[in-house]
């Protein structure tokens, strides 16, 4: 027991180390869990030990009592032989038949108190081999009662009374006083001997049943002590774990203002740097215009053919910043507080009678559906649209008259989940030259151009500029597959406000 | 009541540009549209002009010299740009009667609206091409200049 406890108290320290140390809490958790284990075997134990004691004692009880009968037994037994003498004694005395009559009763008696008292010591040898005995004992005393009866009914009183004197009767009286008497202390003894044993028994099972409440309280403040320390630590880690979420919080704030800023400035960089750019060209252009007006008949054709050239990538450069310009433009011009309800259909016509010359020039045909009303800058949605379609109509295959199609459906992203997002999914095909697909990333990037200079004009801004135009309305573009020669299918999509 | 005092005078344009090339041009294109460049002044920057209109605003009675008829202003330029300056004319009684016409590279929209808030009276992009000069500094010239002649 003391070797357990000592083990047991180790046991608490190594727990106490490790509940220290440990970071994880399945640690915890299954440490708490073997403890409620422990306690439920320790209750088990409890109840096991209360339920043997208990049985036990009623055993022991029943034992003493058991003696306490063979001991009454024993007693009316030697009683009633006494009364058997008396009785006798009385009739020889008297000669009244009443005491014959009470002699053969208690004669009954002794004999009923004699199977019960073989019923009694039926379970132990050694007494019934004793009991047997005091039968005969008792029976050879009856035996010689009735003698000295019979010899006085039919000899006469003198006779009888020296058959009383010499027939024996006193000495297996003794005998019978020896043998009760033994018998009596021996269960005296075996009384003393299951009282002492019943009371250790008892003393055991209280002491258990004190030991097994005092340890299994023992263990239920252990297991409190457990939880409140399981308990602290969840705090603990809850707090540490907003601390970890406000942290990411501010460095998210931190990044997206450095962000913000960068972007900011990229894009003054990029105004500020056409916008000086611009000034220089300017100069060269202009002085070259003077030059040729005031100096034409001074220089030789070659002379004005380098001017030309020389112009023409002025003007040529004076567009790349022009586009550029526009470019940096829409996110500086953009923020969803200035969109407005603009229905495509009235922008569409605009771009439409934008594009009449081209459209005359070319013989194309443009078929549009009833399109929807969409959140947005009026004056770049109509650039995004001006771009694609005098794309459509500028890439057109050679000799073929344009065909474009504006179509559009309503299409839901993340359909699945409950705050699905909802499109307006607007398609612009054109049978015109068609895109490789490996270039479909590629035609979105500024100044990238698929075909030379002087296949078709323009400086590759186009498209770059749809798509930061959709992008600042919370949309996208993509351009799909196709077989090269079969046309062009741009998708647009705008969220549904 | 200066503009009417200037008419009596020879008819002046005071260019604020610190772009040596824009003077030229302005000044041949000027020129080309008959108007006597030798009325035509320059200041380089917005405090010099500010300086040479204040200064003819508080000159002496006997020996008064003109406000300029016209002014044409260049956005930036060093020390005061033109915006600071733009808004200092026309919150000058003295100053608000004379024309500002904006002459500057900037096409941007924003540049436009704010110099049209401030006061400005036209607003021209300096072009690439001398032709389009010239016909601003014709349009000028006829618009303000003759029309101010006429009146």
């Amino acid at each position: 027991m003391a070797h357990f406890f000592s083990s047991m108290l180790q046991n608490l320290d190594n727990f106490r180390k490790n509940l220290r140390s440990a970071i994880s809490g399945e640690f915890l958790t299954s440490s708490a869990l073997w403890t409620l284990v422990l306690i439920f075997c320790c209750l088990l134990l409890t109840t096991f030990i209360a339920y043997r004691s208990t049985s036990e004692l009623i055993e022991d009880n029943a034992w003493v009592l058991h003696t306490q009968e063979v001991l009454e037994q024993i007693l009316e037994i030697s009683t009633n032989v006494r009364t058997a003498e008396g009785r006798q004694r009385g009739f020889l005395l008297t000669q009244d038949n009443k005491y014959l009559d009470n002699y053969q009763e208690t004669i009954r008696e002794i004999n009923s108190h004699l199977q019960a008292l073989k019923q009694l010591v039926a379970d132990n040898p050694a007494r019934k081999i004793e009991v047997q005995e005091l039968q005969k004992l008792i029976e050879q005393r009856i035996f010689i009662m009735g003698e000295v009866l019979d010899t006085y009914k039919n000899e006469g009183v003198e006779q009888g009374k020296q058959k009383l004197i010499h027939g024996g009767g006193l000495t297996v009286m003794r005998q019978i006083t020896v043998l009760t008497d033994k018998i009596k202390s021996e269960e005296k003894q075996l009384l003393k001997k299951r009282s002492l044993r019943s009371n250790q028994s008892r003393d055991f099972a209280l002491r258990g049943l004190v030991i097994g409440a005092i340890f299994t309280t023992t263990l239920v403040f252990f297991s409190y002590y457990l939880l409140v320390i399981d308990l602290r630590r969840r705090q603990q880690n809850e707090k540490a774990l907003a601390n970890a979420r406000d942290n990411l919080e501010e460095k998210i704030q931190e990044r997206t203002q450095e962000l913000e800023q960068s972007n900011r400035e990229l894009q003054e960089f990029a105004y500020i740097a056409s916008h000086d750019l611009q000034e220089p060209l300017r100069k060269i252009q202009i002085f070259g215009d003077r030059l040729k007006l005031k100096a034409a008949d001074q220089l030789d054709d070659s002379a004005l053919d380098y001017l030309g050239r020389m112009q023409s990538s002025a003007k040529r450069m004076q567009n790349l910043i022009n586009d550029l310009l526009q470019f940096s433009r829409i996110s500086a011009n953009t923020n969803a507080e200035g969109f407005l309800q603009v229905d495509l259909n009235l922008v569409l016509q605009d771009v439409l009678s934008d594009l009449e010359g081209s459209l005359e020039h070319y013989g194309g045909v443009v078929a549009v559906d009833h399109l929807p009303t969409i959140k947005a800058n009026p004056l770049q949605i109509r650039q995004l649209l001006q771009n694609m379609l005098s794309n459509a109509l500028k890439f057109h295959c050679p000799g073929v008259p344009p065909e474009v199609n504006v179509h559009w459906h309503n299409q839901t992203k993340f359909s699945d989940i409950e705050n699905a997002e909802k499109y307006y999914e607007i398609t612009i095909s054109d049978n015109g030259i068609g895109i490789d697909q490996q270039y479909a990333d590629k035609i979105f990037v500024p100044f990238q151009r698929l075909h030379g200079k002087n296949e078709y004009d323009g400086t590759g801004i186009g498209l770059a500029i749809c798509r930061k135009i959709i992008e600042k309305h919370h949309g996208y573009i993509h351009v799909l597959p196709a077989p090269t020669g079969h046309g062009t299918r741009f998708v647009l999509c705008f969220p549904a406000f | 009541m200066n503009y009417r005092q200037a008419e009596k005078h020879v008819n002046t344009i005071l260019m604020a540009d610190d772009d040596s090339d824009d003077r030229l041009l302005v000044k041949e294109a000027l020129n080309d549209a008959n108007f006597p460049v030798a009325n035509l002044c320059f200041v380089e920057d917005g405090d010099a002009l500010m300086d040479y209109l204040l200064s003819r605003i508080n000159s002496s009675a006997e020996n008064k010299m003109p406000l300029p008829d016209l002014i044409l202003l260049d956005l930036n330029m060093p020390k005061k740009d033109g915006r600071e300056a733009l808004k200092e004319i026309k919150s000058n009684a003295d100053l608000r009667r004379i024309p500002v016409v904006v002459f500057t590279t900037s096409t941007s929209p924003q540049d436009i609206k704010a110099s049209y808030d401030c006061g400005a009276n036209s607003y021209i992009s300096k072009s690439a091409t001398f032709d389009s000069l010239a016909a601003a500094m014709q349009t000028i010239k006829s618009y303000w200049v003759d029309y101010a002649l006429v009146s």
